[in-house]
Order: C-alpha cells, then sequence, then structure tokens
C-alpha cells in the first residue's frame, strides 16, 4: 500500500489546523508589531468554550451537524472577548512601550490563562474528552473523518473569506492601511484602534474554528493544549512571512507537511533511522524554518507591507 | 470499577477484531454549515444565550447523586492467597530428555479451599499438567506437593532459554475464578532451560549462536 | 503612561504568578495540630499532581492522606502525629528534584513517597540518598533504578534510600509478552515508546520478551510527551500488518493515539504498561478503548478484603484521581514509613530521637526491614529496595471500565 497520498493528506489538516491560529498571529504582528504569546492560550479558551456550549448548554443528545455550529459560536465568543480583551486591558496601555513590555506582557497573560482554565474550569486538570466527528470517509487510499473535512472546509472558506475582507472592504484597506503605516492612517481618519480590535477579534475568530477543528478531530482538550500548537502556529506564520496572511496559510500547510513526512519517511533512509519517527517530526520543522530563514529570511512570502521608516 | 467476576477463557480474550467502531453512531457533517451568515450567526448566539439560561436554570439542580455502597466482601480472591513454590525437578533430567517433572509447594494461606487447574507453561511448544490429577483442591492453612509433568512438544516454539518462565493456571474459590500466572526465576527457569537443549539437541543457548573459529567470527558477523 | 504601563505589567506578571504559587499550596491539608504534647513529622508526597499524569499522580497523593489520616486517628505511634506535605513535579525531572531538595531542607520531614515516573526517580533519587532520606516510589517499575544501569547482567543497588511498592518492568514486560503472544495468539507487533525512562524501558522489555516467545516486532517508534496529532504514525501502523500497538508511556497520549488508530479503521487494540491504567484513559479515548488492554502493578485494589475501608474512604471524602493503579501501594509506602517511625521510637526507649538526621537515617534502616501485612498484601523490601510482592494484573477495556482479565505471582 502506498501511504504517501495519506500522509499528504494527513499533512495538510495539520497544516490547516496550524495556519488557521497563525492568522492570529501574523495579523497582530502585521499592524502592531506584537507577537501576542498568548494567541496559543486563545486557541485553548476557544476549545473550552465550545466544550461548554456542548456540555452545559446543549441538551443531551443534540445531533452533531447542530451542535457543531452552536459549538463554534461559543467557542468564537470566548475567544474573541478574550482576543479582544487582552488587547484592550493588556496590550493597548503599553502601545509606546518599549517591545519587551508587551511580549513579556504576553507570557504572562498566557500563563494566566492557562492557570484560570486549570483552576477554575470544571476538572479541567485533565484531559477533557470533547465529541468527535468520527465517521470515516475512504476516499482512494485515502481514509479522512468527517472532522477532517470540517478542518478543510472551514479553513478555507475562512482564509477566503478574509482574502475577500482585507482586499475588498473597507476595513480590510483600512487595515492594510494601518499595517502600512499607522501614523499616517490614523491623520487619515482611520480609527486605528478600532481596526486593531478587529485584527485581534479575526484572529480570536479564526483560532476558534481551529480549536473547534481540534476538539472534534482529536477528541479531546485540556488546558496546555495552547501551548504546543500555538508555537507551532508561530512558527508557521514566520516560515510563510509573518505579517503576510496568505503566508500563514501556506507557512502552516508546508510544516503539516514536513512534520508528516519527515515522521513518515525518514527513518526509511538507510542510515537516517534513529532520526526519524514521530519524536523527531519537531526537530525536522524547525530544520526546515532555519533553512527557510537562512535563504529567505523574510519568509516564503515575506510581509507584504512597504517598508517601514 | 467493580470487582473482577469470572475470567474469559484465554482463547477468547479477543483478537480485537469484533470491538466497537468509534463514532458509527456519530451524525453525518454536512458541508453546508460552516457557510452560516453573520446574521444566523447572531440569532444563533442570542438562541445559544437563552438556551444557556434555561439549561443552567433545568440541569443545576439535579447535581450529583453518589451511588457508591458496596456489599461487604469478606472473602479472599483465591490469586491473593495462593502461593507456588519450586522445589527442584522430581527425577534428574536424561541426556535426551522431551519432559521432566517439576516438583512445587502450594500453598494457601486463608480464606475457602482453592481448587487448581494447570492450564499449560506459557511457550506454544510446551505441554503442561499436574500429576496426578489436573485439578487439585487445597483448603486453606496447608500446604500441597504438586508434580508438574512438562513435556516438549515442539521446538520451534521455544525460544533459546526460559527466562522468567510462567506457569498459568486457574483458581477457583466460592469467590471467583481467575487466571492467574505464576512467575518464576531462579532455579525453575534453569531447569526448564536445561530440559530445552536437551529435548531440541540444541546445545546451551550462550554458544550456539556464534559461529566456531575466533578469528573468522569477527567477519562472519559482519556478512 | 510609562508609570500605568508598568503597573499593568507587573500586575499580570504577578496574576501568572500567583496563580501558579496558588496551585503549589493548595494541596497542603493535613493534621496541623502541633500541640506541645504530641510531635508532629511531615511525609512528603512528589508526584504529577496537575496536567499530564495527573490522574494517577493524584491517586498517590490522596492514598498517602488516607494512611495518614488513619495513623492519626488511630494513634499507630502513640505521642507522633503526621501530615501529608504534597509537591506537583509535573513529570518533569527538574521539578521533582528541586521538590526533593525542598522536601530534604524541611526539618520536619521524614520521609517521602514517590515519585510516579521513574524519569523522575532518577534526579530524586541521589537527593534523598545524601541527606539519608527514605523515598517510597509506589509506581516506579524501571529496573534501573534498584537494580543499577546493569540489572540485565549484575544487579548492583545504587540508593539504599530508594524503595519501591511496585514490581518492575522486567516482570512487568514479561508478563504483557506472554499475554499477547499466548493470550492474545498476536504475532506482529508495532511498538511505540514516549523516550521517557518508564516508556522506553518497558517497550524495550516488552519488545525482547515478545521475539523471545516467537513473535516478531513490525517495526518501532517514538513519540513527544505532549504531542496530540499521531496521524503520521496511525498510517504507519496501519500499512505495517501489525496485529497489535504496544505502547510504552503514559495515558495522555496514548489515549489519542488509540482514537486517533481506531478512527482511521485499524481495528487493533492497543496494549501498554502501568502508566495507562487510569480511568481518564478510557474517559478520553471514548469507546475507541473498547479491547484495549494494559498491564499494571498488584491486584485489582477492590479484589483486596484489606482495601475496602481504603476505598470506600478514598470515596467519601471525595478525593480527585484515580486509586486503581497506585492508591493501594501508596497507602502501604506511608505505612511503611509510619511504621518505620514507630519501630525507631520503641527501639530509642519510647522517645524519638531529637536529631531529624538521625531520625532519618534509622528511618531507612526500619524501612529496609519492614514486614507487614499492608492492604495490598505483604510488605517487604529485598536487597535491593524492591517489593517482595511481586503481582501483575492484565486488565482489558470491557463496557467502558477496566476488567481484570489476568493475575500474575512473581516468587
Amino acid at each position: 500500500m502506498n501511504t504517501l497520498p495519506q500522509q499528504l493528506a494527513n499533512g495538510l489538516l495539520l497544516g490547516s489546523m496550524y495556519g488557521l491560529i497563525a492568522i492570529g498571529y501574523t495579523m497582530v504582528y502585521g499592524i502592531v508589531q506584537l507577537i501576542n504569546f498568548a494567541h496559543g492560550e486563545i486557541f485553548m479558551t476557544g476549545a473550552f468554550g465550545a466544550l461548554t456550549v456542548y456540555l452545559y448548554i446543549l441538551p443531551d443528545g443534540t445531533p452533531m451537524a447542530a451542535a457543531v455550529p452552536l459549538m463554534l459560536v461559543g467557542g468564537a465568543i470566548v475567544s474573541v472577548l478574550i482576543a479582544v480583551g487582552a488587547e484592550r486591558f493588556a496590550y493597548r496601555p503599553l502601545r509606546g512601550a518599549p517591545r519587551l513590555a508587551p511580549l513579556i506582557t504576553a507570557i504572562g497573560l498566557s500563563l494566566a490563562l492557562q492557570e484560570a482554565v486549570r483552576n477554575f474550569y470544571p476538572n479541567a486538570d485533565k484531559a477533557l474528552a470533547f465529541p468527535g466527528l468520527d465517521t470515516t470517509h475512504d476516499i482512494g487510499s485515502i481514509t479522512i473523518k468527517d472532522a477532517d473535512i470540517f478542518l478543510i472546509v472551514s479553513a478555507i472558506i475562512c482564509m477566503s473569506a478574509l482574502a475577500w475582507f482585507v482586499r475588498k472592504s473597507r476595513t480590510g484597506r483600512a487595515m492594510q492601511a494601518t499595517a502600512q503605516d499607522p501614523d499616517t492612517a490614523q491623520l487619515m481618519g482611520i480609527d486605528t484602534n478600532r481596526i486593531i480590535v478587529i485584527a485581534f477579534a479575526i484572529g480570536g475568530f479564526f483560532a476558534a474554528v481551529a480549536a473547534l477543528a481540534f476538539g472534534l478531530k482529536y477528541g479531546s482538550i485540556d488546558y496546555r493544549m495552547g501551548f504546543l500548537m500555538g508555537l507551532k502556529a508561530f512558527t508557521a506564520a514566520v516560515l510563510g512571512g509573518i505579517g503576510n496572511i496568505y503566508g500563514a496559510m501556506l507557512g502552516g500547510v508546508v510544516l503539516g507537511i514536513a512534520e508528516t513526512l519527515a515522521s513518515a519517511y525518514i527513518n526509511n533512509i538507510p542510515g537516517m533511522q534513529q532520526l526519524g519517527g514521530q519524536s523527531w517530526a519537531n526537530v525536522w520543522a524547525f530544520v526546515l524554518l532555519i533553512l527557510v530563514l537562512l535563504f529567505r529570511p523574510q519568509g516564503l512570502l515575506g510581509e507584504r507591507v512597504a517598508d517601514r521608516a | 470499577m467493580s470487582g473482577i467476576g469470572p475470567v474469559e477463557p484465554v482463547g477468547s480474550a479477543g483478537s480485537g477484531d469484533g470491538r466497537d467502531v468509534i463514532g458509527a453512531d456519530a451524525p453525518r457533517l454536512t458541508d453546508r454549515w460552516p457557510a452560516v451568515s453573520p446574521r444566523v450567526r447572531r440569532n444563533a448566539l442570542g438562541a445559544g444565550v437563552i438556551a444557556a439560561v434555561t439549561a443552567v436554570a433545568l440541569l443545576a439542580p439535579q447535581a450529583g447523586s453518589p451511588d457508591h455502597a458496596r456489599p461487604p466482601e469478606p472473602m479472599p480472591y483465591p490469586a491473593n492467597v495462593t502461593d507456588w513454590h519450586y522445589l527442584g525437578l522430581g527425577a534428574p533430567l536424561g541426556s535426551r530428555a522431551t519432559a521432566g517433572s517439576f516438583r512445587f509447594d502450594v500453598s494457601v494461606d486463608s480464606g475457602p479451599p482453592v481448587t487448581l487447574t494447570v492450564l499449560d507453561a506459557a511457550f506454544p511448544g510446551l505441554v503442561a499438567h499436574a500429576t496426578p490429577r489436573p485439578a487439585f483442591t487445597v483448603p486453606a492453612g496447608t500446604t500441597r506437593r504438586v508434580t508438574v509433568e512438562i513435556s516438549v512438544s515442539d521446538c520451534s516454539g521455544l525460544p533459546p532459554n526460559a527466562d522468567l518462565p510462567f506457569l498459568d493456571v486457574t483458581l477457583r474459590n466460592t469467590r471467583a475464578i481467575q487466571h492467574h500466572s505464576f512467575i518464576f526465576g531462579g532455579a525453575y527457569a534453569r531447569d526448564l532451560s536445561t530440559l530445552f537443549h536437551r529435548a531440541c539437541n540444541r546445545s546451551p543457548a550462550r554458544s550456539a549462536p556464534r559461529p566456531s573459529g575466533s578469528a573468522g567470527s569477527q567477519n562472519a558477523d559482519r556478512a | 503612561m510609562r508609570q500605568r504601563s508598568l503597573v499593568i505589567l507587573t500586575s499580570v506578571l504577578a496574576t501568572g504568578a500567583l496563580t501558579l504559587t496558588a496551585c503549589g499550596s493548595r494541596d497542603d491539608s493535613g493534621d496541623k495540630s502541633n500541640s506541645g504534647s504530641s510531635t508532629t513529622f511531615t511525609i512528603g508526597v512528589d508526584a504529577p499532581l496537575s496536567g499530564e499524569n495527573s490522574t494517577t499522580g493524584l491517586g498517590i497523593q490522596y492514598g498517602v492522606q488516607v494512611a495518614v489520616d488513619d495513623a492519626n486517628k488511630n494513634n499507630w505511634v502513640p505521642g507522633v502525629k503526621f501530615k501529608v506535605e504534597a509537591l506537583d513535579d509535573k513529570a518533569q525531572p527538574a521539578t521533582g528534584q528541586q521538590n526533593a531538595t525542598k522536601l530534604v531542607g524541611d526539618k520536619n520531614v521524614v520521609g517521602a513517597v514517590g515519585p510516579l515516573n521513574s524519569g523522575v526517580a532518577q534526579s530524586m533519587q541521589q537527593v534523598f540518598a545524601s541527606a539519608n532520606m527514605v523515598e517510597i516510589s509506589p509506581s516506579n517499575t524501571n529496573p534501573e533504578l534498584t537494580q543499577g544501569k546493569n540489572w540485565q547482567t549484575a544487579k548492583k543497588r545504587p540508593y539504599k534510600t530508594y524503595f519501591r511498592t511496585a514490581t518492575t518492568d522486567e516482570l512487568q514486560g514479561s508478563f504483557a509478552a506472554d499475554y499477547a503472544y499466548n493470550g492474545l495468539k498476536k504475532k506482529k507487533a508495532f511498538v511505540v515508546d514516549d523516550k521517557q525512562t518508564y516508556g522506553a524501558g518497558l517497550a524495550k522489555i516488552f519488545a525482547e520478551k515478545f521475539k523471545g516467545l516467537g513473535g516478531t516486532v513490525v517495526q518501532t517508534d517514538h513519540v513527544n510527551t505532549g504531542d496530540k496529532d499521531f496521524g503520521s504514525l496511525v498510517t504507519k501502523i496501519k500499512n505495517s500488518g501489525a496485529d497489535l500497538l504496544y505502547y510504552g508511556g503514559q495515558y495522555d497520549e496514548s489515549s489519542l493515539i488509540t482514537k486517533q488508530l481506531k478512527g482511521a479503521g485499524v481495528k487493533i487494540p492497543l496494549f501498554g504498561g502501568d502508566g495507562m491504567y487510569a480511568t481518564t484513559y478510557i474517559d478520553v479515548a471514548g469507546a475507541a478503548a473498547a479491547g484495549d488492554l494494559v498491564t499494571s502493578v498488584g491486584v485489582p485494589v477492590d479484589t483486596l478484603p484489606a482495601a475496602k475501608q481504603f476505598i470506600e474512604t478514598y470515596k467519601a471524602k471525595g478525593y480527585k484521581g484515580d486509586y486503581g493503579a497506585y492508591g493501594g501501594y501508596s497507602y502501604d509506602a506511608a505505612t511503611a514509613i509510619i511504621k518505620a517511625v514507630k519501630a525507631v521510637k520503641d527501639a530509642n526507649g519510647g522517645k524519638v530521637p531529637s536529631d531529624i538526621n538521625d531520625l532519618r537515617s534509622k528511618v531507612v534502616d526500619e524501612v529496609q526491614k519492614s514486614d507487614f501485612q499492608g492492604i495490598t498484601g505483604k510488605v517487604s523490601f529485598d536487597q535491593y529496595g524492591d517489593t517482595g510482592n511481586k503481582q501483575l494484573t492484565v486488565y482489558q477495556v470491557e463496557n467502558g471500565e477496566w476488567k481484570a482479565v489476568k493475575t500474575g505471582t512473581a516468587s
């Protein structure tokens, strides 16, 4: 059996998830030059928001087709509120402060969110079961689950919508202007604070979509899930060119596929047995990142904004 | 977690084929739903909030009703009171022996009498049965001497050395039937290994797989 | 502006730090009555109490708590009260070492129970040994901890202060291999481990024993603790034609692996060790767990008449975690320390030695001599510090519960 198509599908799915989260990093960075390290936790709280809807709001036995949109709503509310709240209360007061200050704030916020969920969400000190969409479909030699279809379809929809929004809508163009030069944008009558809030909100929403897909796909969530996923998504954003929304998605997919293929095939190469397998996937992902940054420091696509003064 | 019940026979422990298919009952997902428009989403949000309030109001009163009252179980499980102790070979193994008799002390500490049935010696190529009777009963507080006749039926199913060999036994008293392994190191492992070597015409395993001749052996290994 | 941002920055950091410390200190319960007439000694506990492995880790903490409460209530050591100081090692060796240092530095601590993970134990043994303080693990199964690096050829005890009430992976791996090959009739195993001391050691022993019986190990792979996506691994397993997946590691990863494995249509059972024997495994994996197996140390706690009281207390107090795997062993480990304190006191003319170092070293000697009927059976230690009570059980998931299918005793 040829496993390559299946492994590519595995990588594409994982990569789409990275990409969705990476959007949050890249948009915020593109506009306020802040690496929002709490974004992984915004992703995590989205998953808990969705689970809350499923466990405590929906009646037992709600069909999943009806439950999933409502869970998305619940997750999105939580993620967006936390993302916007973080912007308003943690980052906005520090705008203009040295760059290290908001960065450290982001790390503190990330810990605070983790511990808040762990301490105050019922039973969250261990992994919680999440309803899965586990019906499988065989397409040729590829087996995928409903959760995978949800992930890929929502990634495509979200990305297209975002691309349209940024390019065509008034707010989107205001966003591009703010990214290019916030001061001038403000002089042109753009409410930059509003634009920044919108960037955080979009990042939060995308994180919630990814979080729901994560739960549906893996069937379990825990308060630490945001750390590694956030780190990988950040890597994806850098790989694709931080500040560039297309780059985030591309970076995610490239990272996901690279990880999967490395873990699947490197130990088949003679002499490389020791360097392959699942446990080396992260290593190869970062090797790829280093290589890309060595030859294209601006990332695969590079930041699309104009040069900054 | 409930106690262990009658144990299923080892053969039926399952190959896993007949196991549940996960998510067989999960509903199918239509591709339609992620495309919900913002207005619908807003309405759903409103509905969700109302549903939340209702659900909390409805579900809150029926929180947790503990249900752990188990009847007392004064009788011990057989595996917890039965001891096996290897004494030695019943008779020295001949140079071409294909079977040996291994003597054990079986004792039961407390509780009702335990009936033991020797099943096998944990290697596919071995046949084991207790003599004189395959099943025997040991009352509490007593020790019974048992001889287990182990014969080699198929050398291909045997490892070069028996290290930590098992003796699989069914234990039964009025409390439960348990499938239990007694695991022996030391003298039993050595004696059983000797039986393997004699029966299968192997020289002791340590030197067996090496090619003879010291000078050429490194090259032979590399080839 | 600057001042305001500083305030916010510090407050956020403080919030983060405070929530962290809150978790460390919230577990201090137990008897704090320190009246003039009685001395209070502390029994330290080190286990993962949050995050990964915490289900079994909390089982250790509260197993010790029940033992200490019993000792205080029944006045096991007249004039001496005990309390528990539970420290969270988060399954991290470095944290475990810090905790060990902290316990050793506290002049009220007479001994420690823990840790859960063999890899953490490696970093703690030295600390306890240099303070001559007893450490009893209810769950470490890696043979090296008591029998040295070369346990297969030349056993040598590395630390005389380290004991365990769980048996070793040498037995556990053999037991699992025997059940897989002879019980389940599996011939081709795919072996995965999490690269930790415990998981990698167990998987290696299983693979050796399984091959020894005549089975084939079709492929091996390793995962990282904390991994969530096992898509690539699952595809490899599917393609390997294995009829059994053996996993050396903890339930956190294996519950996800089995879920993704069954989700991909690979209907082979996952077989693991005692680190997987927890209710959380079934909670997380759901229906995918059906038919999966573990071996665990000891016989099922609820088949032990002596443990009945323990289980009732544990449940009645509403303690978190799962006592199933190590709760009973933790109770016995704590009891061994308490009984040792009593023996030291009795041998010293009814007085506890006033010098804590003297007391600690005498407690080590008395623990070595332990010989009593605990709730899991006889508690005694051999010349390596290994338990004399070498029992194992195979459990299988049936109707959403771990069900014992076979037990074993080594002699």
